[in-house]
Order: structure tokens, then sequence, then C-alpha cells
């Protein structure tokens, strides 16, 4: 996968834990072997953010064999797999970057979730239930939610900008005092609501920053190619990586950024911080979902993974490896606790239970990798990138 | 400028042109069709249409050709202006096969590392914090890091220069190699000037290799993603990368019409090339 460095969502396929386990799992799909406990195999495609680095619990519980198959995380490429080359017929669940779902269950490749089936999804809460990454326009259930964040962007602490404190996307995008200074992520998908988003708070008529339309996404690029004349920007990062070392090397004092790039900064002992935003965050979602082939014994299977993926050690490994927050934090700290997992550790699942209350629950918005204008948008981009 | 295939039993050069019609006339065709249709709902709509060239033009995408085009073309320019004396010096210059090897050998080598290896260490070297503005700061020279180092056009011609030098020798070197030294010897015997045998003799005969040269690393160039990448920043946009925007939302139509723009910009360019390097040729011997 030489494409680390592309653009788009790349993220789930390069973050830090998902990036050692992501190599193994490339070069072969990932075979737990467990043939005294496995009744049957479960047969997962998904991004690599969602892959553990062993499946033994997965194994002691379910009594299922998985073999996950990693796929780069491409809206393009889960298109492509699942219409043309029916993936379906050979998965049992799909765990895909949600938006994805409005087309693909529209158009009969996903089915609907059953909640009954599930024991845990009761205890999941109704607003990460309801995200529109999960749901079709007509409030279908397609997905789960597997593992989901809310990105805001990086900064080196100063008096004007202290570590904490909420502040407004302005900072990013329309800051006199730092010329020059920011680095954005090389996509429409995130910069672009973003930008709405600081618009919108500063009055702008956007209804969905994540699903715009064309006037609104015109609207928004003027604003962009204005704040670019200025010299607003440094430069545009593609991969994990390069972020990383672009705010770390002070290319960039200001950069639209994914949380572990922060983390790992800050582990480095660099003074950055990661930001609470005024005006809502870029929140993510990757979900499961059932392929429209999977009957009887195989659906059997995908809801007995689905429902393992919903409890706590699987919350429990993602928060302490990855930082990210997962359905059910609840079940993860009792996991933490049942297994003797140490302070810190614990400390990990709590401060991101405290994250998904005050940032997911936040209106606008969520990440939506297929707006319904996605053609305008990309091309409004390209606009934007010209310049 | 091809001879044409006298000796060549026909059933090979049959074979040939049907395996060239494959795997490169019909995926052409594709997408000159692809460009006239439009997409839906990830889905191609038979209907001929214009849209995706419309497209092209509104979004600005259009520019992504010419600045791929002129990126690749200063380069290109560049390599001659280096490789035509390094390979004339390795061909005629040297008679050591030693040094011959060993230079050759060391161009060689670079590739063993991935171009994305070799090209990440400009960011280190050019970057606001990096040893060239931490010179020019600490001698007074400027009072400001300079920013257009890197993360901009000048970054991206400079980390291509490197890696696409050595497609132009070699071509140059062989094309050398081959002048017989005869020649060039009964060229100074007639009181030829060195800088005389180089126009009259020199370039004529080395021409097949500049022509070479200038295919293997112009083109590849215009196709090339991992240096504007990492040394342009997202602030140079090349053709590779507006593609593969495209691609990312299925969006084949524009994709295929964007590919067609540049193709038929690049056939002219060589059509042109090749008449005034034909002309060249004929009117030089």
């Amino acid at each position: 996968m030489k494409k680390s460095s592309s653009s788009l969502l790349t993220r789930r396929s390069v973050l830090r834990a998902g990036a050692a386990l992501g190599g193994a799992a490339l070069a072969s799909p990932f075979y737990a072997r467990n043939a005294f406990a496995a009744t049957g195999k479960v047969r997962v495609l998904g991004v690599t953010t969602v892959a553990l680095p062993a499946w033994d619990g997965f194994m002691a519980d379910t009594g299922l064999e998985i073999e996950f198959v990693p796929i780069e995380s491409n809206p393009g490429l889960y298109v492509q797999e699942v219409i043309a080359n029916e993936a379906g017929d050979d998965f049992d669940l799909f765990i895909f970057d949600g938006g994805i779902e409005d087309r693909l269950g529209a158009s009969g490749h996903f089915q609907a979730l059953d909640p009954a089936a599930m024991k845990m999804w009761d205890k999941v809460s109704a607003d990460v239930k309801a995200s529109p990454l999960l749901q079709g326009p007509d409030g279908t259930q397609y997905g789960a939610p597997i593992v989901f964040n809310a990105d805001s962007f990086g900064y080196w602490v100063s008096d004007d900008m202290p570590a904490g404190e909420d502040l407004s996307w302005g900072m990013v995008f329309e800051n006199e005092a730092m010329l020059g200074k920011v680095a954005l992520e090389d996509t429409w998908l995130t910069t672009m609501p973003n930008a709405a988003l600081y618009l919108k708070g500063k009055g702008a008529a956007i209804g969905d920053p994540s699903n715009m339309t064309p006037e609104e996404a015109k609207m928004v690029v003027d604003f962009l190619i204005e704040r670019k004349k200025a010299g607003q920007f440094r430069a545009f990062w593609h991969s994990y990586e390069e972020s990383v070392d672009m705010l770390g090397n002070q290319e960039a004092m200001i950069e639209e950024c994914w949380e572990p790039v922060v983390k790992q900064l800050q582990r480095e002992g660099k003074d950055v911080a990661y930001a609470n935003c005024s005006e809502g965050y870029s929140k993510w979602m990757i979900g499961a979902y059932l392929p429209s082939q999977a009957e009887d014994e195989r659906l059997a299977r995908a809801y007995t993974a689905i429902d393992w993926f919903l409890g706590g050690d699987y919350g429990a490994q993602i928060a302490v490896n990855q930082g990210y927050a997962t359905a059910n934090p609840e079940a993860s700290l009792q996991f933490a606790a049942d297994n003797g997992w140490d302070a810190e550790q614990t400390a990990a699942i709590e401060d991101n239970m405290a994250k998904v209350e005050r940032k997911m629950a936040l209106p606008d918005y969520w990440q939506n990798a297929s707006p319904d204008h996605v053609d305008v948008i990309e091309s409004e981009w390209a606009r934007f990138k010209q310049a | 400028m091809f001879r044409p295939p006298t000796h060549v039993a026909p059933a090979s050069y049959m074979s040939f042109v049907l395996i060239w019609g494959l795997v490169a006339l019909l995926p052409t065709a594709g997408l000159l069709l692809w460009s006239t249709l439009t997409m839906e709902n990830f889905q191609i709509v038979w209907e001929p249409s214009l849209q995706a060239y419309r497209d092209v033009l509104s979004s600005g995408r259009w520019q992504v050709t010419i600045r791929t085009l002129e990126i690749a073309a200063i380069v290109t320019l560049i390599e001659i202006l280096l490789a035509v004396p390094f390979a004339l010096w390795l061909a005629k210059g040297t008679k050591s096969a030693g040094v011959r090897t060993v230079s050759l050998a060391l161009l060689t080598i670079p590739f063993f590392l991935s171009l994305s290896s070799r090209t990440i260490v400009w960011r280190g070297v050019l970057g606001l914090n990096g040893p060239i503005n931490a010179a020019l700061l600490q001698l007074g020279i400027i009072q400001e890091p300079l920013d257009w180092l890197l993360f901009s056009q000048f970054s991206v011609i400079l980390g291509l220069i490197g890696p696409y030098f050595p497609t132009m020798v070699f071509p140059l070197y062989l094309a050398f190699m081959l002048i017989d030294d005869e020649v060039l010897a009964a060229s100074k015997d007639l009181g030829a000037s060195p800088a005389f045998t180089f126009w009259n003799v020199i370039v004529p005969l080395g021409l097949p290799g500049l022509g070479a040269g200038i295919v293997f690393t112009f083109v590849p160039m215009i196709g090339d993603p991992v240096v504007p990448e990492l040394l342009g920043g997202g602030n140079v946009v090349v053709l590779s990368a507006s593609v593969q925007s495209l691609l990312r939302i299925l969006n084949y139509t524009v994709a295929s019409a964007l590919s067609v723009l540049m193709l038929v910009i690049l056939v002219a360019m060589i059509s042109l090339v090749a008449a005034i390097t034909a002309r060249f040729a004929k009117g030089g011997l």
C-alpha cells in the first residue's frame, strides 16, 4: 500500500497502532487459528484502524475464527469492491468509514440491522447509534458503531493559544497573526466542512457542513481562496507521518490534524495541544455493515461478531492503543477492572468517555464521504487547489 | 523515423500490432468513450455528453495539465544541460573502462532506494528550520526564513532533477559511444574547433539518444505523483494528484476527460518534436 501518502481518509490505514499490524495484515490476510474452539469462521473486510494485533479474545468469547482482510480507507474502493466485485459473496461483514451506506443501502447491497439480533445493542448510546453515518436518509439502521472520534486541530501552545480553552476554527482559517503558518489536510472531506463550520459560526447561511449544496460549497471555496491569496496556508498534508512532521518541525504552528498526531508529539515532549472547538468538530465513524448476501448461518456469525465489537474487550483495547472512542465505554471500563489493567490504561478509557460526552453530542457535523453533491464539492476543491 | 518492417516476418509483425492494439489502443479508445459520458450515483449514464470536458474547464483543472507539462519541460531542459556534458565525458572523455563502470554504477545505485525515501530527505534540508535557512540567517543574508525553498514549484523541480538524471544520461551515453572516434579525429584534422565539432558532428549523430532521453525523462515525469506530493506540499497540483482525487469519488468521466486532454497535448508535442528532429537531422547531415 504505497498510498500511505494519499489524501482521503488514510487516517484509518496509517494510524500508529494500526500501522504496525496493518503491515503484517497487508502481507497476508490475518487468520486467527483456534482449531478446537472454532465452530465456524467469520470473514471480515475492514479498514486497518479497526483491526487488533491479536484476536485471541474474539475467539475465546465467540468460539469463532476470524479472517480479517484489510482494505484501504477509500470510499471509491469500497464501492468498487461491493458493487463490481460483489464482495458480499465472500465476506460476512464489512467494516468501513460511514457515509457510504446511504447509497449502498438504497441500492440493496447492505441489509438493515436487526437490533434484536445483538445483545449489546441496547447499551450503545442513542446519540451514537443515530449518527447519519450509520443510518440511511430514511432512518434505516444499516450500521453498528465500531470506532469513532471528533477531530479538530493541533497547535503549539502560547499565550494567545493556551491549552484546554475553547478555540474558534478561525485560528485555522482566518488568523492574521499566523499567516503562512497553518497546515491543512489535503482533502475536501474534512477541510471544506471545517471551513463551513467556521463560516456558519460567523452567521453564514450553511445548512449541513457535511452535505453542502453547490452554492454553499462555492461560498466556502471562495472564502478559502481569499484566505489562500492572503497567504494563510503553509502547506497541505497527505499522510499521518507528514502531518506529524509538519507540526513537529514547526513548519506549521497550527495544523488541522488527527488526535494521535498531537498525542505522539506530546510523548516526544513537545508543547502542543489538541484544540477544543467552539463551533464543533469533524466527527467520524467507522461502522460495521451487513452485506445483503449474508443469510442464515453467515448472518448469525456476522451478528455474533458485531456483538463482540460492541463489547468491553474490544473497546478497552482501542481506547488504550489508539485513543479512539467505541460504542460501549462502560463495558470497556468493566473489562479493564476485571482484567486488572493499571491506572494509566483505565484513565485512557475514562478520558474517552468524557470526550465522547463533550464532543460527540454537538450537532455539527459527521464526516460524510458521500455527500449528495460530491462531484461539485470535489470540483470546487480542485478550484481551491488551483487558485 | 521508423523503417518499414521489410525484414520482419509478417506473422510476428502482425502479432505485435495485435498486442499493441489490445494493450494500448483499446484502453485509449475506452478513455475517449468514457470522457464523453456522465456518471450518476456511481453508475455510468450511456448518453453522449460533453459535461466532463465542461467540468475540466470550469474547475480550472485544465491548468493542471499546463502546470504538469511546464514542470516536466523545465526539468527535462535542465537534465539536457547537465546530462550532455556528462554523457560526452563518459563516452569520449575518459578512456578508462573502470571509471565508466563505476560512474554507471553510481548512477544506478540510488534506484535501490525507493523514490519516496530519497525525496523526503529534501524536506529536512529545505524546511523553514532546515540547514539552508539556518545558514542564510546566520550569515545575515536573510532576516526571515525563505518559505519558497519548500512546498513550492522550486522544490518540486529541484527534487525531480536527481531521479530523472540517469534516464537522460543513459541514452545519450549509448548514442555518443556509437560515434566513431575517427569521425571526431577527421573533424579535428580538417581544422574544426571543438565547438564546431560538437554542433556539427556530435549533436546530429547524438540526436537519436537525445530523442530517447527526452521521451524517457519527460513522459514518465508527467505521471509521477511522488515528488510533487512530497515536496509540493499540496501547493503544486499535478495531473496524477488531480486524477487520483477524481478516482476517489469514482468520477471516471472527468478523470478520463482530463487524461484525454493530456494525451492530445502530448501527441501534438511529440509530433512537433519528431518533425523538428527529422528536419534538423536531414539538414544537419
